[in-house]
């Protein structure tokens, strides 16, 4: 039976790091720190003959929350998925909502001397050399540490006040009212042995809304009992935000209440 | 089914109708993102409303999404998604709440 949880365990380790490679899509190891959660977007960059676009989950999910993008902007939890055109930014849709030259840089804007500067390769920068203004080593510099994926406790960063999310534009995004949450359904582990899972709604919902989990990822037929860990690693369930843009699932004690192993 | 609650499911019914035509009307003078808004926000406190709530929802959503599946597209996009996203939650507590009726659970 332990020989068993082992082997099942290394494979469990060995997909995962699969995994986590493949959803970064550009390099074949584990991502760095500060690349983790980068999403490339390529639907029509290369065809167009524009570098492809990088999107950075660090930065921005450090501002805002997820379902602020996830549910009201309309995009994807997908690479790829959403289909954002140049022209939709250009009318305030997706990146264009944040990225019109008053909240973050536009596409391009007249200078003091009337003449017009662009910056366009600070999103399309897919093998560019770019200097960003943000620099992820200097921005999490201090932040409170975790052991994969970005290395950093996003979640202790906003208990401590590092980092403060917004989850609404006003005249942009529809006006919320207060959430009411439901009270925390338990996670029972399926084997005999297995530890419970942690899961809380309340954190999970002030981050994500109720709408982006239910019912696309966590749907009426599939009660907790029903998915495995394969499939989460597989990117299914807890696994559509653990290990690509959440905490890696290397990190088994941070769902499972007592140590795995 | 007693007559009362007949009487009572057909005028939620002429109320159904009259928030389809209101919101019909609201669109012709492109208020749609209003409706929008008071259909989406309600997800949030979505757990606390009764059955015959939810379900007006969902046919309101699916009211909205006939009109603005006629508007551009590059306009309206954004507002289908959001919308979606919205009426797929409220059938989702729907059928999760009859789902736990059948197994003679409470719904909590
Ligand atoms: C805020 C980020 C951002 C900025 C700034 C930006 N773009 Fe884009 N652009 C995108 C995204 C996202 C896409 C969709 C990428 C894809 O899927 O290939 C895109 C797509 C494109 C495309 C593909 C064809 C099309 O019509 O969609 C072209 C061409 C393009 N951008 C040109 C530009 C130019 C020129 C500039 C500078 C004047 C610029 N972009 C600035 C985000 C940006
Ligand atoms: C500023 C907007 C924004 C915020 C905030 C944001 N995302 Fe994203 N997310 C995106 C974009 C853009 C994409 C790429 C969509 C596309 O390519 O069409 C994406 C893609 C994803 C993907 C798919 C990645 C892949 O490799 O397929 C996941 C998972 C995801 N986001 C989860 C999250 C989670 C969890 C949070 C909150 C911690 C979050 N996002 C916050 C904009 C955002
Ligand atoms: C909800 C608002 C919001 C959305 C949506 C959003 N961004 Fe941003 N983004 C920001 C803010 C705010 C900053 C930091 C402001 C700044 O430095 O100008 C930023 C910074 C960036 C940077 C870093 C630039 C640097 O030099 O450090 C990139 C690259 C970027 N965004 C790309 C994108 C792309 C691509 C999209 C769409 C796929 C997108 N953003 C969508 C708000 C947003
Ligand atoms: C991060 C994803 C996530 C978010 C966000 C989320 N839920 Fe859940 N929800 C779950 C999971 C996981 C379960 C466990 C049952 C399952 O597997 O479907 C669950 C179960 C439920 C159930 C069934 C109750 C039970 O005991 O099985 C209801 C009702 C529910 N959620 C409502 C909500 C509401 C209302 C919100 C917003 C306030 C919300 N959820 C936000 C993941 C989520
Ligand atoms: C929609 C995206 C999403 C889904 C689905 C999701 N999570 Fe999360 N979860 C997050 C984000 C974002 C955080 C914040 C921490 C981070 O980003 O690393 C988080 C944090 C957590 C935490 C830490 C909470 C705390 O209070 O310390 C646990 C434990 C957790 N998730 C377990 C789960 C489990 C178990 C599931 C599946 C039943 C699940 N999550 C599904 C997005 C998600
Ligand atoms: C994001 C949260 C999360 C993380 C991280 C996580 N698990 Fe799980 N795990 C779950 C959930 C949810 C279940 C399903 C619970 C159930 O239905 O019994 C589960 C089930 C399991 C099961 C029993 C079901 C099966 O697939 O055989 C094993 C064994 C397991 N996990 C091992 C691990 C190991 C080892 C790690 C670390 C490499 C890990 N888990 C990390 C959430 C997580």
């Amino acid at each position: 039976m332990r020989g068993i949880f082992w082997l099942l365990l290394i494979a469990l380790l060995f997909c995962g790091a699969v995994v986590s490679a493949e959803t970064f899509g550009v390099k074949k190891t584990a991502p760095k720190p500060d690349q983790y959660g980068n999403v490339v977007m390529n639907n029509l960059s290369d065809q167009n003959h524009i570098a492809p676009v990088v999107f950075n989950h660090w930065l921005h999910r450090a501002l805002y929350t997820c379902r602020l993008c996830h549910v009201d902007l309309g995009f994807a939890m997908k690479a790829g998925g959403t289909g954002v055109k140049e022209a939709d930014n250009v009318n305030g849709l997706y990146c264009g909502a944040c990225h019109d030259n008053k909240l973050a840089f536009g596409p391009e804007k007249k200078n003091a001397f009337g003449n017009t500067e662009k910056y366009c390769d600070r999103c399309h920068s897919l093998g560019k050399k770019v200097t960003f203004v943000k620099d992820f080593f200097a921005f999490t510099k201090g932040f409170p540490p975790a052991r994969f994926g970005n290395k950093v406790d996003w979640l202790l960063a906003e208990d401590k006040g590092l980092i403060k999310l917004t989850d609404q534009l006003p005249g942009i995004t529809i006006p919320r009212k207060a959430l009411k949450i439901p009270l925390d359904s338990e996670l029972k582990g399926k084997e005999a042995g297995m530890p419970d899972i942690i899961f809380s709604h309340q954190k999970h919902a002030v981050w994500n809304g109720c709408e982006l989990c239910h019912p696309d990822i966590f749907g009426v037929t599939k009660k907790s009992s029903v998915y495995s860990m394969q499939e989460i690693f597989e990117g299914r369930y807890c696994g559509a935000c653990h290990g690509k843009v959440a905490f890696v699932n290397l990190d088994c004690q941070l769902c499972h209440t007592k140590a795995v192993f | 089914m007693s007559s009362p609650w007949k009487r009572w499911s057909s005028s939620l019914i002429l109320v159904a109708t009259w928030v389809a035509m209101m919101s019909a009307a609201a669109l012709a003078t492109g208020e749609w993102r209003e409706e929008l808004a008071r259909i989406c926000c309600q997800a949030d406190v979505a757990s606390e409303l009764s059955s015959e709530e939810l379900t007006r929802l969902v046919q309101e959503s699916d009211t909205l999404l006939l009109q603005l599946e006629k508007i551009k597209p590059d306009e309206a996009k954004v507002a289908i998604f959001r919308l979606k996203k919205s009426r797929d939650f409220f059938q989702y507590l729907l059928q999760f709440r009859a789902a736990g009726a059948k197994e003679n659970q409470p719904a909590d």
